[in-house]
């Protein structure tokens, strides 16, 4: 269970962030939207470890971890999945996904490799061939798979569908639903509001850096005027 | 063979030197750091040494010993001091570190002989004891690019983001790669100092930078195997070129010139690319005939 609560966050001199709060649990996903800089990525990537809140806090499972680097983060078993995937194109699938089992034991590399190997077939078939041929969804799902072998409770995803084809997006949102389903938590950064809410648990609308609705997916495509509010009137027209 | 050895053995072992300086430049650049302060410890690894045997009476390894871990404890000071500096004003920073080694070498009076330097540190080494550090050096090094090590260097320098959020202490790995770059750069200023039994203010310069870096550009700037290409080059070059006698400075300066443009991970990236090449047209025939047959 990880709660963040009234986080203030400044990046340079601008003050991106000013009292956004959200929770995100095992087993659910919890969407943010927000318009473009509206202070989301900031937010995840302040709970992730990459930037020190200047006030507000982070608990995770019953301990405050509020501004503790990233690279001790991932042992408390929060898992960030960046912006862009990142994948290192010259390594293979296998070799990529043995970086993000950096931080655990021998051992239990080749048997959490298992287990993401079972949860993406795809990648059990390409493990040897270099990430930069994979198409842009398996390269997502390398991506989530990377941080699957950290053997995280949590997920932060920032962006997952950006810069993918419509179809390879409805793939990559059901491979997330999938790691739900196997147990953990996903709390993810969204601009396809779309995509995001037939997953979503839990919706927080983010705006001018503060968090200004929070509610269920239900709620949030029932009550459309709340998020065509928040994010402008294209970002719903076809839901 | 043995005239040869006997007429080239200053080249042998300034090539051996000279690949521990490319080293100490090299590591840090693997890490991502754009450092030069492997110049400055080996001035550092110079003077240490000679102070050691001219003024405290050492033998020879002891004092190459202290003077390489003397510069490899104030270069990795250093770097707790310049750790959030980035690109060029690292790269200023470390040279600036150079250059105030040999302002206080001239400054230090008796201890390091002012302008005139120090003399007398003639240490007893042989080529093959120079041969012995320095495939422990490369031997060390070779493990940080194989497996698990090596994903990790290269995820240090090519992503430190990414890296950090996989639970790389990013941080923590550039320290130490200022540690092995001063303790690399103490070693090749020590062992030439006491191969030639003087080091002088003028020896820590600028030009060991560009030697040091001139060599990776061109030899490659990933593997140790790329730092020995260029310090065989860049040893050797001058006696290869010498009967262009005074376009010889022009010639060198076209070679790099062209090795920064056209091979921008140097003779060893070239070599690998040809290789990798000759591998896929065998492929390519295998799969062919294969085709056929069926």
């Amino acid at each position: 269970m990880l709660e963040v609560t009234d986080l203030h966050v400044n990046y340079g001199a601008v003050n991106a962030v000013h009292g956004v709060s959200f929770a995100a649990a095992v087993g659910k996903i919890t969407v943010v939207l927000g318009a473009n800089g509206a202070g989301k990525s900031t937010s995840l990537r302040a709970v992730a470890g990459f930037h020190k809140p200047r006030s507000g806090s982070v608990v995770l499972d019953g301990e405050t971890i509020t501004g503790l680097p990233a690279h001790k983060v991932v042992r408390r078993g929060m898992a960030l999945v960046p912006e862009g995937r990142k994948i290192f194109f010259p390594l293979s699938v296998e070799e990529n996904l043995r970086i993000g089992g950096y931080t655990a034991s021998r051992s239990k590399v080749e048997k959490t490799m298992g287990e993401v190997y079972d949860t993406f077939p795809i990648l059990k078939d390409r493990r040897h061939s270099a990430a930069g041929l994979l198409s842009g969804g398996e390269q997502q799902m390398l991506a989530f798979g990377r941080a699957l072998m950290s053997q995280p409770r949590l997920m932060l995803m920032d962006e997952p569908s950006m810069g993918l084809a419509p179809t390879m997006v409805e793939t990559v949102m059901a491979s997330v639903k999938g790691m739900v389903d196997k147990g953990i938590g996903i709390l993810m950064v969204e601009q396809n509001a779309d995509a995001a809410l037939e997953l979503a648990d839990t919706v927080v609308v983010v705006t001018r850096g503060e968090t200004v609705w929070t509610g269920t997916a239900a709620q949030a495509r029932s009550d459309k005027k709340i998020v065509h509010a928040m994010l402008g009137e294209a970002a719903l027209d076809d839901a | 063979m043995s005239t040869w050895y006997a007429m080239n053995v200053v080249l042998v072992q300034t090539t051996l030197t000279t690949l521990l300086l490319a080293l100490s430049i090299q590591v840090p650049l693997r890490f991502g750091v754009f450092s030069f302060a492997g110049v400055g410890a080996f001035g550092i690894g110079g003077y240490g040494s000679a102070i050691a045997m001219v003024h405290l009476g050492w033998s020879t390894w002891p004092a190459v010993a202290f003077g390489a871990v003397v510069a490899g404890l104030v270069v990795f000071l250093l770097g707790l001091v310049v750790q959030r500096l980035t690109g060029l004003y690292m790269g200023m920073a470390t040279i600036a570190f150079t250059l105030i080694v040999s302002v206080l070498a001239v400054n230090g009076g008796d201890l390091t002989g002012g302008a005139m330097g120090l003399y007398g540190a003639l240490g007893e080494i042989s080529v093959l004891q120079i041969l012995l550090v320095v495939l422990l050096v490369v031997a060390l090094l070779h493990l940080t690019e194989l497996g698990g090590m090596g994903r990790r260097v290269d995820a240090v320098r090519d992503d430190p983001e990414l890296a950090n959020a996989l639970g790389v202490d990013v941080v923590r790995y550039r320290q130490f790669s200022f540690l092995v770059s001063g303790l690399i750069g103490g070693l090749a200023g020590a062992i030439t100092t006491l191969l030639r039994s003087t080091i002088t203010p003028a020896e820590v310069n600028f030009h060991l930078v560009i030697l040091a870096l001139t060599a990776i550009v061109v030899g490659g700037s990933r593997s140790w195997v790329g730092a020995l290409i260029g310090a065989v080059i860049f040893v050797w070059l001058p006696t290869w070129i010498g009967f262009l006698a005074e376009w010889e400075r022009v010639a060198y300066g076209v070679i790099v010139a062209v090795a920064a443009i056209y091979l921008p991970l140097g003779v060893l990236g070239v070599a690998k690319d040809l290789w990798h090449r000759f591998r896929t047209r065998e492929e390519r025939a295998r799969v062919a005939a294969l085709a056929k047959e069926s």
